[in-house]
């Protein structure tokens, strides 16, 4: 009889328990102070019309939570004051929307720029950045002979980024030749100019498998072209960054834009010292 | 030669010499004369039940002088082969050896050695009329353990006692009502015990080694009431005979089948069908039983609870016993397939499977000084998670091993020593969306040594001092000490303090998605050689007290300590990677039960409190944690944790309740679902990007409270002669909790554990 009572108020007991600890069955999965919208974007000077991708971060991978977007997309141009508030396109792919906010007009060189996306509820972030700017490159002398030093100037370049890739085409068997990337930046504090200097043969000579032995001369087409991206200040370094940073990783904008330049040179012999072969 | 060959050959060198003096050592043993003792005598009990014939396991063999004031001189307790062994008894001397058991009649005799006598007697004990109360079931345990520590013996009696929606109970439902053992939820089949994870767990069955018996439904594992003759679990410090296991060992001993009459049985329940047969195959010689049971519960739960529960699971037993005048030995085979989808909206379905047999031989030939024991096997695990069209990730270990165990005696203690060989063969191949294919594909053989020596210093003090070693052509373990004490007070079972401290090293690593709450599958590999070994320490205090006869109260403390444990490194995407970081661990705290068996009421309550972090640097973990030591709270660390077993039996109806409350388990928060464009390779307006789920500060947030009630009410009934019908009605979560088990991190949908399940099970058996 005794053993029933306890049994019974060990029951009764556990019964109440069980409804002051059935509430509060809650879970918040995911983090919304910390990420709002991810921000990926890099303005080409060179386009008409730009794109920025602009996704939230807390709407999961499914075709209904990503329908819309709750977001407000402003465009300024920090220098001028100009606003626009963009409209965006829908990209439909791997079952899910994904809104590209359009910048309908082309971008000028050496102007910041800023994009500020707002949510509904006054959450906001901001990107910016400083374009390039957009200097006509110079190459001097030209059309000089092969051992003749060469200087290209960008001028300005300031706090950007150049990297470039030279290419030229030897004779057969030879392949077309690929140099690089280079990566040049001002000269100095004091010198707002980004210049790179070189000498043809220099370059024929790094022709893979030719033993060194190659010049102008031999050269199946008399110039050299430099294929080069200019990127706007810490773009590339962002691009090239080797740390990963999970939060600052949804932000990626900046500016840029890609261009060649031409180099012509003379490729008739140079004697000496070409026609001075040493015997093996 | 390449650094790694000198290494490669200085190890070789190290086992080889290791090996030759350990061999060495054995050889001392057994060549040195036992002069002072050589006149002793001793006696080996075999007890056996008169009912069925089996092995009686914790028989007390008990020695007094004979007379009219006779005094205990003696005792041993059998194992779980009914076997008991005493040394150095006097010769030419009357003595009174007396045999008891609960429930059956006590054998008593008279008995005179001679010297140097080596006497095996055969004991059957009758059943007796009329069953003892509130009397304390004494469980021989396989390996001698000294004191309490860490362990928990387990009868078949305890895992009857807790609800499962089967007609017999299971081992893993009972040992999750123990503190300090937490489970992810109710699927997946792992077990988390003081803080390690489960590939750190060593499951024997028979001796057997099993990687993972426990069944994709946490409600079931291989192991029924059924098959259990008994279980020690040991939380931690347990003793040099184990080694390859960094945090618990699960020792299961298997019943042997019916000597003396065939029996079976058939059961069906909402969850599963079962069959099952024994009996003998010559009386009182050999014997077989064999089970085997298969999963219903993914055709039948839409229709009882309107849900879809993709669970599928089966498993199959098989034991053939075989019995001599000097030696008994037994075969065992073990089958488990499973398959689920234990996030059902993830599309993605984890399986594995075991494959074990082996056998295993005890000798006490009057012949042999000592008895030894011999055993050998198979023992094959896989595991895998597919999608609908191909297989995403594949695991399997297998082994073949060999063992032997042998006994000495040197003046007051006895010594236990002994070897293994374990060639593990290891196979993994991931496939991943967005990474190159990356397999694994090795065999290592591993040698361990072990000896350890069991001294009752005076009828209060008792220590257990131990010595294991184990290495492979990769690594060289160490030497792994081990030490267990025990004290009563009062020189009775009553009270006890007990400490069991050591080192253990683990020769190889399990890494699972631990960032993924209901992360599955495992990928098991050996410690590759650039590598460091991982281990662990132990300590472990526990007391132990009886009022009266029927209250126990158990308080116990434990603190471990892990070094070079391999976590998987972390990436924003959600994904096994075989790459791995080394981390430390640390995890503390302390259990407390009580427990009260008064007449046809049983009760048990007890409480677990634990704290579990992990530190790693973070630059190996993964850039984006900004502390340069990052320190976590991995997702196993349950702080903590109630339980409440009740049973009672009234007008012939067995009721049983099982109670649980644990606080919420850590978990990582998302911080965004993103699709990264590479600007400016890729083209917004064009490309879509790169699909990943990028996590918060891991393990930053905890679960909400998990709260259960389980139920159930049986009865059995004769229905004709030698016919049984057991039926036993029941309710798991009568709550109807929704208690989380995950969330889908790309959908954020919610999955939840067993929701409220009526059952009704029907047992029918011929004896």
């Amino acid at each position: 009889m005794r053993s029933t009572k306890i049994f019974v108020s060990v029951l009764l007991f556990i019964i109440a328990t069980g409804f002051v600890y059935s509430c509060d069955n809650t879970l918040e999965p995911v983090d919304y102070d910390t990420g709002i919208y991810s921000i990926y974007g890099a303005l080409d000077l060179r386009k008409d019309s730009n794109y920025v991708r602009v996704r939230d971060l807390n709407m999961p991978f499914t075709t209904e939570a990503t329908q819309e977007i709750d977001a407000q997309v402003l465009f300024e141009n920090l220098d001028s004051d100009m606003q626009e508030l963009l409209d965006f396109e829908l990209l439909f792919e791997s079952d899910v929307y994904h809104h590209n906010f359009k910048i309908p007009d082309p971008i000028q060189p050496n102007t910041n720029y800023q994009i500020t996306v707002t949510r509904s509820d006054g959450e906001s972030i901001n990107v910016s950045t400083l374009t390039p700017t957009n200097p006509d490159p110079i190459a001097q002398p030209i059309n000089e002979k092969c051992y003749t030093p060469v200087v290209i100037t960008f001028d300005p370049v300031y706090e950007s980024t150049i990297e470039f890739y030279i290419e030229f085409q030897p004779r057969a068997p030879f392949f077309r030749t690929r140099l690089g990337p280079y990566i040049l930046r001002k000269n100095s504090e004091s010198d707002p100019r980004a210049q790179f200097s070189f000498m043809p043969v220099d370059l024929t000579k790094m022709v893979p498998m030719s033993l060194s032995r190659l010049r102008c001369t031999d050269l199946m087409r008399p110039y050299f072209e430099f294929y080069f991206t200019h990127y706007a200040e810490g773009f590339y370094e962002e691009l090239n960054a080797s740390s990963f940073d999970a939060f600052e990783s949804t932000q990626r904008f900046g500016s840029y834009y890609r261009d060649t330049l031409v180099v012509p040179v003379d490729t008739s012999r140079v004697c000496p010292p070409d026609c001075i072969r040493l015997k093996r | 030669m390449t650094d790694s060959q000198i290494k490669k050959n200085s190890l070789c060198y190290l086992y080889c010499f290791r090996v030759w003096f350990i061999l060495a050592l054995i050889i001392l043993f057994s060549a040195v004369p036992d002069k002072t003792y050589s006149q002793d005598a001793l006696i080996r009990t075999v007890v056996i039940s008169s009912e069925d014939g089996s092995p009686m396991v914790g028989a007390n063999v008990l020695i007094y002088s004979s007379g009219q004031n006779s005094e205990l001189l003696y005792n041993c307790v059998t194992n779980p082969t009914g076997f008991c062994e005493i040394r150095r008894i006097t010769p030419e001397t009357e003595l009174e050896l007396r045999i008891s058991y609960v429930g059956f009649s006590a054998h008593s005799e008279i008995f005179v050695l001679e010297p140097d006598e080596r006497r095996t007697i055969r004991v059957e004990l009758e059943t007796e009329v009329g069953a003892l109360e509130d009397e304390a079931v004494v469980i021989g345990d396989r390996v001698v353990t000294t004191g309490r520590a860490g362990v928990q013996r387990v009868s078949s009696d305890d895992i009857a006692r807790i609800p499962t929606p089967g007609v017999d109970g299971d081992l893993v439902s009972f040992l999750q009502t123990e503190p300090g053992i937490v489970t992810t939820g109710d699927r997946g089949g792992d077990l988390y015990i003081r803080g390690g994870t489960p590939d750190q767990n060593l499951v024997l069955v028979d001796n057997l080694p099993v990687v993972k018996p426990f069944h994709v439904s946490n409600l079931f594992s291989a192991f029924s009431e059924e098959v259990v003759q008994n279980a020690d679990v040991y939380a931690g410090g347990h003793g040099a005979e184990f080694s390859n296991a960094m945090s618990a060992v699960i020792d299961i001993s298997l019943r042997p089948g019916n000597f003396r009459q065939y029996s079976g049985s058939g059961a069906v329940s909402p969850y599963m069908v079962s069959l099952h047969a024994e009996g003998p195959v010559i009386r009182d010689r050999q014997s077989f039983m064999v089970m085997a049971r298969r999963s219903t519960i993914q055709s039948i739960a839409p229709t009882l609870i309107n849900e879809e529960v993709p669970l599928d699971f089966g498993d199959f037993i098989a034991r053939y016993t075989l019995r001599f005048d000097n030696m008994s030995c037994n075969a065992t085979a073990l089958y488990t397939k499973d398959s689920g989808e234990v996030i059902p909206t993830r599309k993605i379905r984890s399986e594995w499977s075991n494959t074990v047999f082996g056998t295993k031989c005890l000798a006490y030939d009057t012949g042999l000084k000592y008895p030894l024991e011999i055993w050998a096997g198979y023992s094959g695990y896989n595991n895998s998670e597919r999608s609908d069209t191909e297989q995403e990730r594949y695991s399997s270990l297998n082994q073949i091993y060999l063992n032997a165990s042998l006994r000495e005696q040197i003046s007051k203690v006895s010594i236990n020593y002994g070897f293994g060989v374990n060639f593990r063969f290891y196979d993994v191949l991931l496939s991943e969306k967005f990474a190159d294919i990356r397999s694994v594909n090795r065999i290592i053989p591993i040698m361990s040594l072990y000896v350890s020596g069991n001294w009752e210093i005076s009828e209060k003090f008792e220590i257990q001092p131990g010595l294991a070693t184990q290495f492979s052509v990769d690594h060289a373990g160490g030497l792994e000490p081990r030490l267990r004490m025990a004290w009563k007070p009062d020189g009775t079972d009553r009270q006890e303090l007990s400490i069991a401290m050591g080192k253990y090293v683990q020769m190889f690593a399990g890494v699972s998605d631990q960032r993924d709450v209901g992360a599955v599958f495992t990928v098991l590999q050996p410690i590759k050689l650039a590598d460091k070994v991982p281990y662990s320490y132990h300590g472990i205090l526990s007391y132990e007290q009886w009022i009266g006869r029927s209250l126990k109260i158990n308080v116990e403390g434990y603190a471990r300590s892990y070094t070079n444990i391999p976590v998987s490194k972390w990436t924003p995407e959600a994904r096994i990677r075989i790459e791995t970081a080394n981390a430390k661990g640390l995890s503390y705290g302390f259990d407390g039960r009580m427990q009260v068996q008064r007449g046809k009421f049983f009760s048990s309550i007890g409480y677990g409190w634990s704290n579990i972090s992990y530190e790693a640097t973070s630059g190996d973990l993964g850039a984006w944690i900004e502390e340069p030591v990052f320190e976590f709270s991995p997702a196993h660390d349950q702080r903590h944790k109630l339980n409440a077993v009740l049973g009672y039996e009234i007008l012939g109806f067995e009721t049983n309740i099982r109670w649980e409350l644990g606080s919420g388990k850590p978990y990582t928060q998302i911080f965004g679902y993103d699709f990264a464009v590479n600007v400016p390779i890729q083209d917004p307006d064009e490309d879509s990007g790169t699909a990943r789920t990028l996590f918060s500060r891991p393990f930053g947030e905890t679960l909400p409270y998990y709260h259960r009630l389980d139920f159930s009410v049986g009865r059995e009934f004769m229905v004709m002669d030698g016919w049984n019908l057991s039926t036993e009605g029941g309710i798991i979560n009568t709550y109807d909790r929704n208690n989380i088990y995950n969330f889908d991190i790309n959908t954020l949908q919610r999955v939840d554990q067993t929701p409220f399940f009526p059952y009704l099970s029907i047992k029918l058996s011929a004896l």
